[in-house]
């Protein structure tokens, strides 16, 4: 038994750097272990696959049902959840969607609430100390003047301190849409400016419009994934298991998504939609036109694992037994397709985002006082404006950081389903 | 019950060649009585097996069940087709998805929700299963095991024939009497005739009652199993048995298969394929 998996290990192509690092990892630990000839097997010792075989064998003593049923997406999370970087990512991408969802609790303003006197406020100050005094955090009111080139400079009036506010009542909204309530988490008293990130040039508060530009910003590359992994699953499935003529014409429908430059189309699509549409509206043009881009080439990849597929003994004898064609392609196709689809759902999702912020960066995509990600940073469109106001690129740091750690999070995802694990694992 | 008519199915691979893969077969398969269907690799066995389950189909011919006619059955009349026909395939490392359970796998077929635990239970147990795997994945099992999984599959749809494609050809020998002797158990409880197809003459021996030889496409002998081991007329059924037992039978070369030989009944229930050009 050992001597057949040690061989069937080392067969497999080297293709991947983990490879090595497993094999080291092991040879560490055999010396560890006080084994100075070095069990060969052991590099498989921690590869989680290596349960498929003890429950093999398992099964074959009569032993208990223990630890039997991982699939091989589980043997995959298992070895996901090995890696900090991803796991980092993963909680960094957590804690967004999270401030996301809860955006009109943890802002202290509505995105749409505006004070012109603090134009482009830098990011406010909160003190502990008054006087010699310690207090509870506060900040001071900021008034401005006006220097030699026009410019606001702000200065802190230190007369007039306003104390920070934990569950202070300040705009009214409704809370995940259902209760109305005017609590958020944290604020300042009513004059007093709580400007955590500075202010934009209409005096909005730029830490609220990022939390809730994330709702837009983040849902986009989410809904508009599914909507056009939905279509690019089905088409390529219906394509990859009838073959012939649907095959062709599928195929060829595809070929003329793909062939315009993406960028092209979606400003040719933007430019079908009505002009008078209402913000929602406009969101989920957004959507619809950026998933319509990306679903042809997935559709393509899945055509292509589904016709090496459907000649799997097991769909030939799901025929035989009389399901529909479409109980078929849901049940035995595309499952297969998934360890692929969910590494390309989570390197695509940046493709939305970055879709979506350049529609609105460019004025297309969601409309001033609406905030998103790509419509915040219209303003960082001026040199002038990012020397003076730095704080204006934040949604650009975001953005950043939002595609990076999706990236790295569906190459960690990639390399779990590796074909080296499922090799050893078959 | 089961009867075949001029049944022909050509494939056309390229540059004009036509390869014959199932070439004028007319066979019947009576209720209980076993049918051997044997011939070297590449000789339209498996191409049958899929037309007589509809998975593939024919050129021309007529397919008959219980004397009605099933070849160009769509939709529902194709559903209650597939739930007399059943199949068990070769190699049953891929004939079960592995993403199934042996539950899902085994009450694919059942589409009343009302007796399914029943149904897959008497399945399992009727393949000599413990009722315990039912969670577990294939890959958790070995290779006899996971063909009994398959055979379960086919029975719970409680067909009345059932199609043995290879399947034991990958099992090893031990294994392959364990699941021989398994099919036997099962035809005394179930009311099945199989349908077995092999290249292996001895295990066909062990089940079967009549033996049909295939050869290019063609059948080239069709009589009872006694008959064909102990009086083999046509020179390929002689050249498998020499190939597979001790038998000594003189090689006489290239063997002739045409298209418009006359398949003629040499002694009673005994046919054989005319070689003569």
């Amino acid at each position: 038994m050992t001597n057949k998996r040690k061989k069937s290990f080392f067969n497999l192509p080297v293709c991947h750097s983990r490879r090595s690092r497993l094999l080291r990892d092991g040879k560490r630990r055999a010396n560890q272990g006080g084994n100075p000839g070095g069990n060969l097997g052991s590099p498989l010792k921690d590869c989680g696959d290596d349960i498929a075989f003890s429950c093999k064998t398992d099964f074959k003593s009569r032993g208990s049902e223990s630890q039997c049923h991982l699939s091989q997406f589980q043997l995959a999370m298992k070895e996901f959840k090995k890696s900090p970087k991803a796991l980092i990512c993963l909680y960094i991408l957590v804690v967004l969607y999270a401030a996301a969802i809860f955006a009109d609790v943890l802002a202290p303003y509505h995105y749409n609430n505006e004070d012109r006197q603090h134009s482009y406020a830098p990011p406010t100050k909160i003190h502990c100390i008054d006087k010699g005094q310690l207090h509870f955090p506060f900040v001071y009111a900021q008034t401005f003047s006006f220097d030699e080139f026009h410019k606001r400079v702000y200065q802190e009036d230190t007369t007039q301190k306003y104390s920070l506010r934990i569950f202070f009542k300040g705009d009214r909204y409704k809370f995940l849409g259902l209760i109305s309530t005017d609590i958020h988490l944290f604020g300042v008293e009513a004059p007093g400016k709580l400007y955590l990130f500075g202010a934009d040039s209409r005096g909005r508060d730029v830490f609220s419009r990022l939390l809730y530009g994330a709702r837009i910003s983040l849902s986009i590359g989410i809904i508009g994934v599914l909507i056009s992994f939905i279509l690019g699953l089905l088409v390529g499935g219906i394509a990859g298991y009838y073959g012939g003529v649907v095959d062709n014409i599928l195929m060829r429908g595809c070929e003329m998504f793909m062939m315009v430059p993406g960028f092209y189309l979606m400003l040719a699509l933007r430019s079908a939609v009505p002009e008078n549409f209402s913000s929602l509206q406009v969101y989920f043009a957004v959507v619809v036109i950026l998933s319509f881009i990306g679903w042809a080439g997935l559709a393509r990849i899945i055509r292509g694992m589904s016709i090496s597929l459907r000649e799997r003994e097991y769909v030939l004898a799901a025929k035989a037994m009389g399901l529909s064609d479409f109980a078929i392609i849901t049940r035995h196709i595309l499952p297969h397709t998934l360890s692929y689809s969910i590494v390309a759902i989570m390197l695509s999702i940046p493709g939305y985002i970055l879709g979506e912020a350049a529609l609105s960066l460019i004025g297309l995509g969601i409309q001033d006082p609406l905030a998103s990600w790509g419509n915040m940073l219209t303003d960082a469109m001026n040199i002038a404006h990012i020397q003076f106001h730095p704080w204006i690129l934040l949604p650009g740091l975001f953005i950043f950081i939002t595609v990076i750690s999706f990236n790295i999070v569906g190459d960690v995802l990639r390399d779990c389903f590796d074909p080296l694990m499922k090799g050893v694992e078959e | 019950m089961l009867e075949l008519k001029n049944i022909k199915k050509y494939f056309h691979s390229g540059h004009q060649r036509i390869v014959k893969a199932v070439d004028d077969v007319s066979l019947s398969v009576l209720r209980g009585e076993n049918l051997g269907l044997v011939g070297e690799s590449g000789s339209g066995k498996t191409t049958l097996s899929k037309i007589i389950l509809k998975l593939l189909t024919p050129d021309s011919g007529e397919i008959f069940l219980d004397g009605e006619n099933f070849t160009a059955a769509r939709g529902k009349e194709l559903k209650d087709f597939r739930k007399i026909v059943q199949m068990v395939f070769q190699d049953p490392h891929s004939s079960l998805d592995p993403r199934f359970t042996v539950r899902s796998i085994v009450a694919e077929g059942i589409e009343k929700v009302t007796d399914k635990e029943e149904k897959i239970r008497h399945a399992l147990s009727a393949v000599q299963l413990p009722a315990n795997i039912l969670n577990r994945y294939p890959h958790e099992f070995s290779g006899g095991e996971r063909q009994r999984i398959a055979i379960a599959r086919a029975l719970v749809m409680n067909p009345s024939l059932l199609i043995l494609d290879e399947a034991v050809s990958s099992l090893d020998v031990i294994i392959q009497k364990q699941i021989l002797d398994l099919l036997k158990d099962i035809q005394s409880n179930f009311d099945v005739t199989y349908l077995f197809i092999s290249h292996n003459l001895k295990v066909v021996k062990k089940v079967c009652q009549k033996i049909a030889v295939m050869y290019k496409g063609r059948i080239v002998e069709y009589a009872s199993t006694d008959e064909v081991f102990h009086n083999p007329l046509h020179p390929y059924t002689k050249e498998l048995l020499t190939a597979s037992l001790e038998y000594k039978f003189i090689d006489k070369g290239e063997i002739f298969v045409s298209s418009d030989a006359i398949f003629e009944e040499k002694s009673k229930g005994h046919f054989v394929l005319s070689c003569e050009p």
